[in-house]
């Protein structure tokens, strides 16, 4: 169903969850979710929706103080799910925008052109550039084809710098990057070194 | 050729493992509430053994299907159907209650699409009962629903604007206000397809 103004097709899905969810409907439950997969605002929706019913249902903070044990027993049984070191190679556009994709604090900021912009480079192999200053990651980004406002890529630009750290990437400016972040100067002009790529994981190239 | 193949393969599958390692935790809490649902409140050991199990098979799952995930998809919403099927295949869902199935059909949301956009559609009879069935409401869905739905606030916005706890606790409350104006609006219906009985405030 189309509807020519979104928020009512946003709520109505809402709706049509929360009915699944007390009919006991898992298989539209799941339609949603699948549904949801492709369209990061209906993702929102369920995603804060589930959040409001499970703070609902459960007084006491068992999942979020158990969590880390979870994961533990997870890693133990089920040792497929976990690659064997933390995810390897050369960072991705894909990777970033899957990184903001899936957190739905940061892709509630976004407008829906810059949305749609963040849906385009999830399929993206093209790895980011060994330095990720403003400079270099701006004339990077002119390559892909993809237009978004300065906000957005300035998003973008923060979230890799994250990732970046948060892997040990060996990006020779990360950290002068995440210093950078901070103030909006021009970077360095991308003499940086490569990324050594490591052993395993191999992504696109 | 079969080398970018499998190349691609490794990707997905790094892609989805990540996500499982970022989300393991709010997966749990959305599975964990579904099973709770329907299964009643569980001892939190009995819980979480169910939930591992759920989310064990529906991650194996992925895994063997990573091949064939689309990268464009976020993983966690498609990670969330998946273990949501296995739960109904494991037969845990029990029918909870019987929602009464309604189609209001297209009257209904076109109502609701001008009563948020009043100048770009006919007022039509629809749109009239749904503007009563909006006055028959209590005073706090109304207003939920005039800022979430009618104004477009934010969740945050709107549980600043309604003392909710959370932006989440808000998004519930707009969700079950608009549940309220649907069976309002199909009372309304009734009554007019009835004859009418009148309903001054």
């Amino acid at each position: 169903m189309n509807h020519r103004n979104p928020r009512v097709g946003r709520e109505l899905a809402a709706l049509a969850y929360l009915d699944a969810l007390d009919a006991g409907n898992l298989e539209k439950l799941a339609a949603l979710w699948e549904q949801a997969s492709a369209d990061p605002e209906l993702e929102s929706v369920l995603c804060e929706l589930s959040e409001g019913l499970a703070a609902e249902q459960e007084p006491s903070p068992g999942w979020h103080a158990d969590v880390r044990k979870v994961q533990e027993l997870l890693r133990a049984h089920l040792p497929s799910a976990f690659p064997p070191e933390p995810v390897s190679g050369p960072l991705t556009a894909g990777d970033v925008a899957a990184r903001i994709a899936g957190d739905h604090t940061l892709l509630s900021r976004l407008a829906p052109d810059e949305r749609d912009a963040n849906a385009r480079l999830l399929a993206d192999p093209t790895a980011l550039p060994s330095e990720l200053g403003v400079a270099p990651l701006e004339r990077w980004s002119r390559g892909l084809g993809v237009q978004a406002s300065a906000a957005y890529w300035r998003l973008f630009r923060h979230v890799a710098v994250l990732l970046a750290m948060g892997r040990g990437q060996p990006y020779g400016t990360t950290l002068a990057a995440a210093r950078e972040a901070a103030r909006p100067a021009p970077g360095a002009d991308g003499a940086g070194q490569k990324p050594a790529p490591p052993g395993k994981g191999g992504p696109h190239t | 050729m079969s080398e970018s193949a499998d190349q691609d393969a490794v990707y997905k599958a790094d892609r989805l493992r990540a996500a499982v390692v970022r989300d393991y935790p709010r997966l749990c809490v959305y599975i964990g509430s579904i099973v709770q649902r329907y299964e009643g409140l569980l001892p939190f050991d009995r819980l979480r053994e169910r939930v591992e199990e759920v989310i064990g098979v529906a991650v194996e799952r992925a895994l063997e299907r990573a091949a064939s995930y689309d990268v464009r998809k976020a993983a966690f919403p498609w990670l969330v159907g998946m273990a949501v099927n296995v739960l109904r295949e494991l037969g845990r869902a029990a029918r909870r209650s019987q929602v009464r199935q309604t189609d209001l059909g297209e009257g209904w949301e076109k109502a609701l699409e001008s009563l948020v956009e009043p100048g770009g559609a006919d007022a039509d009879a629809d749109t009239e009962r749904l503007r009563r069935a909006l006055a028959r409401l209590k005073e706090s869905d109304r207003q939920v629903l005039e800022l979430g739905l009618v104004r477009g606030l934010s969740s945050a916005e709107l549980a600043r604007a309604v003392g909710a706890p959370s932006p989440e606790a808000a998004r519930t409350r707009l969700c079950r206000a608009l549940r309220a104006l649907r069976e309002a609006f199909e009372r309304e219906t009734g009554d007019a397809d009835g004859g009418g009985e009148g309903h001054e405030p």
